[in-house]
């Protein structure tokens, strides 16, 4: 041992003389200041492009409802809030699911159904978005027109104040319909995620808890849950990230109307399926720049949920140390 | 440190063996198959008393502890056949109610294995899975846990901090503490102090020895000094066989068996 401690470093030493170091660490600093580069460059000319509308409209881009390429009046508001709308209603059925599924998976499924059920839900992740976007249009959109939304407005709608979310003509296409399909995509990301998580807990850690007596419920809630935490809100963040900016699917399904109604079976809009749908024929300047605005709206939302995650695991982990 | 040794040494004083709390017959255990990792095990663990399985890595001495709360159970295709008696019942039977058996047998890892929450509900844990308690009595059952597992004095001012930032050997006693704290019949300890330093070491050995006159305590190590000094009984295990059981001096000064002879002294294992 001590022999090859001594000699070893000098033999290195006269070797490489540092040249084959030097080049590797140019390449990854270049690299890593790639990613810098690249998105300071995003950002500058989102910001560049969109200075035309943020100018003649103010903060009232945010705030206003009415989107209207002839008039040339652009207001954000109905495009924000669809997406806002869309990406809450898909947390909102995910998040349950999709912790019933992982904790099927690493707690009470058989060892026979373990990989069949863990390799349909990472296909499913698989599954391109337009896809779901075809399979949305013509397959949930009728289910939804004829079933479903008939449903919810002759119970849930009758109920005050919340039934004001199920008020309406069952369109079929609409805010819920894309919350739902939005639900679906993210699905697989925040199973596959939470599973992994949730099998970090040491085997010894889970027989403890098992060993006192706990449920299998028990054991979930008081110990796999508080010891996976921060991977688990990881995992909502990353699916809520994908969820904001998901395009394709959405567009198909939301409805495309920029206004806001306080139905959620109404058709709306949200952000990216606004620009995917209207780059095409954004002739003037005023419309080009109220889009590009948009992108910029959709590139701090994202940018938000994503620093908010960093500073809540931070806090996290200052406050119960480890892990 | 053992009670049993007459001032002469002699081997010849033993106590006669307490009643038995557990007892184990024709115990055969399987991983996966028909590869028996326990050979048709008898014993009788004394109660109140502390019961050592030493043996080599493999020998089904750690096996033999997880058949005594049924934590195998957690993992499908593991199977014992045999029986195990608690006070005269079988817990083997499918239809003994698990969560009854491991509040009276509970378990102590070879890792410390404290749950990522405070000091405090880390002890509280356990309880409330039994017990619906009023704040005043649960600060009670957890302080007299924290004592019981000699660690009161060292947490006393920190009960709201992470159990995960004790250092390793308070870790071991917080889940000794918390494995009293539900008060159990049965301590099942694996290896409880291998991961630690002496220090630390001689603090549990003590608690131990603190402990044997409420629990009947079983305990696996690696460690034969150890195993002299805090077991009353020891059980020599070699490939899945019980080779020789015996009061502890006795099995390290006179064993019956030469392959005992052998281990204890160091000639192999």
């Amino acid at each position: 041992m001590t022999s090859t401690v001594s000699v070893l470093p000098q033999q290195r030493a006269t070797r490489l003389a540092g040249l084959g170091d030097a080049i590797f660490g140019g390449l990854a600093w270049g690299f890593a200041i790639t990613v810098l580069v690249l998105l300071t460059g995003v950002v500058v000319s989102l910001v560049w492009g969109s200075l035309p509308a943020l100018r003649t409209f103010g903060f009232d881009f945010l705030v206003t409802t009415s989107w209207n390429p002839v008039t040339e009046k652009f207001g954000a508001l109905p495009a924000i809030y669809g997406t806002l709308m869309t990406s809450t209603i898909a947390m909102v059925i995910a998040i349950p699911v999709s912790f019933g599924i992982s904790i099927f998976l690493t707690e009470l499924c058989p060892p026979m159904l373990k990989r069949p059920i863990g390799t349909a839900i990472e296909l499913l992740a698989a599954v391109p978005s337009i896809i779901f976007g075809i399979w949305g249009l013509f397959v949930l959109s009728p289910i939804m027109q004829t079933v479903i939304q008939p449903a919810l407005i002759a119970t849930i709608g009758q109920v005050p104040i919340i039934g004001l979310l199920f008020q309406g003509a069952p369109y079929g296409i609409g805010i819920l319909t894309a919350g739902i399909i939005l639900s679906i995509m993210v699905l697989p990301y925040m199973v596959s995620i939470t599973r992994d998580v949730f099998e970090t807990v040491p085997a010894q850690v889970r027989e403890s808890a098992y060993g006192l007596g706990a449920t299998t419920w028990e054991v979930v809630r008081r110990v796999i849950l508080p010891y996976s935490r921060v991977g688990v809100i990881g995992a909502f963040m990353l699916s809520l990230g994908r969820a904001l900016g998901e395009t394709m699917a959405v567009t198909f399904v939301v409805g495309n109307a920029a206004r806001i109604s306080s139905s959620i079976l109404q058709p709306g809009t949200t952000i990216s399926a606004a620009l995917a749908n209207e780059f095409a024929e954004a002739g003037d300047e005023l419309h080009l720049a109220s889009l590009l605005g948009l992108g910029l709206i959709l590139f701090l939302l994202t940018f938000a949920v994503i620093g908010t995650a960093r500073l809540l695991l931070l806090r996290l982990n200052q406050q119960f140390g480890g892990h | 440190m053992s009670m049993l040794m007459d001032p002469m040494g002699e081997a010849t004083a033993f106590e006669q063996m307490p009643g038995a709390k557990i007892r184990i017959k024709d115990l055969r255990f399987y991983y996966k198959g028909d590869v028996a990792a326990l050979k048709g095990i008898n014993l009788e663990l004394a109660e109140k008393r502390v019961t050592a399985f030493i043996g080599p890595s493999g020998c089904g001495k750690s096996t033999l502890l997880r058949v005594l709360n049924r934590i195998y159970d957690l993992y499908p295709g593991q199977r014992a056949t045999g029986e195990v008696l608690l006070d005269g019942r079988n817990i083997l039977e499918p239809a003994y109610d698990l969560t009854e058996l491991r509040s009276k047998v509970g378990m102590v890892f070879q890792k410390p294995t404290p749950f990522p929450l405070s000091i405090y509900e880390n002890i509280a844990f356990g309880i409330r899975l039994y017990q619906r308690l009023p704040k005043s009595e649960m600060d009670e059952r957890v302080e007299w846990a924290l004592r019981k597992a000699a660690l009161w004095d060292e947490v006393k001012d920190k009960l709201k901090q992470s159990g995960m930032g004790l250092s390793g050997g308070q870790q071991q006693r917080l889940c000794i503490a918390r494995g009293i704290a539900v008060k159990p019949e049965v301590l099942l300890l694996d290896e409880p102090a291998s991961a630690l330093d002496p220090i630390s070491t001689a603090k549990i050995e003590q608690l131990i020895d603190e402990l044997r006159t409420d629990y009947t305590i079983v305990i696996v190590t690696h460690n034969m000094q150890q195993a002299v000094r805090v077991a009353d009984y020891t059980a020599f295990m070699y490939l899945g066989n019980l080779v020789e059981f015996g009061p502890t001096q006795k099995l390290f000064q006179n064993p019956d068996e030469q392959q005992t002879r052998d281990y204890v002294t160091g000639r192999f294992g």
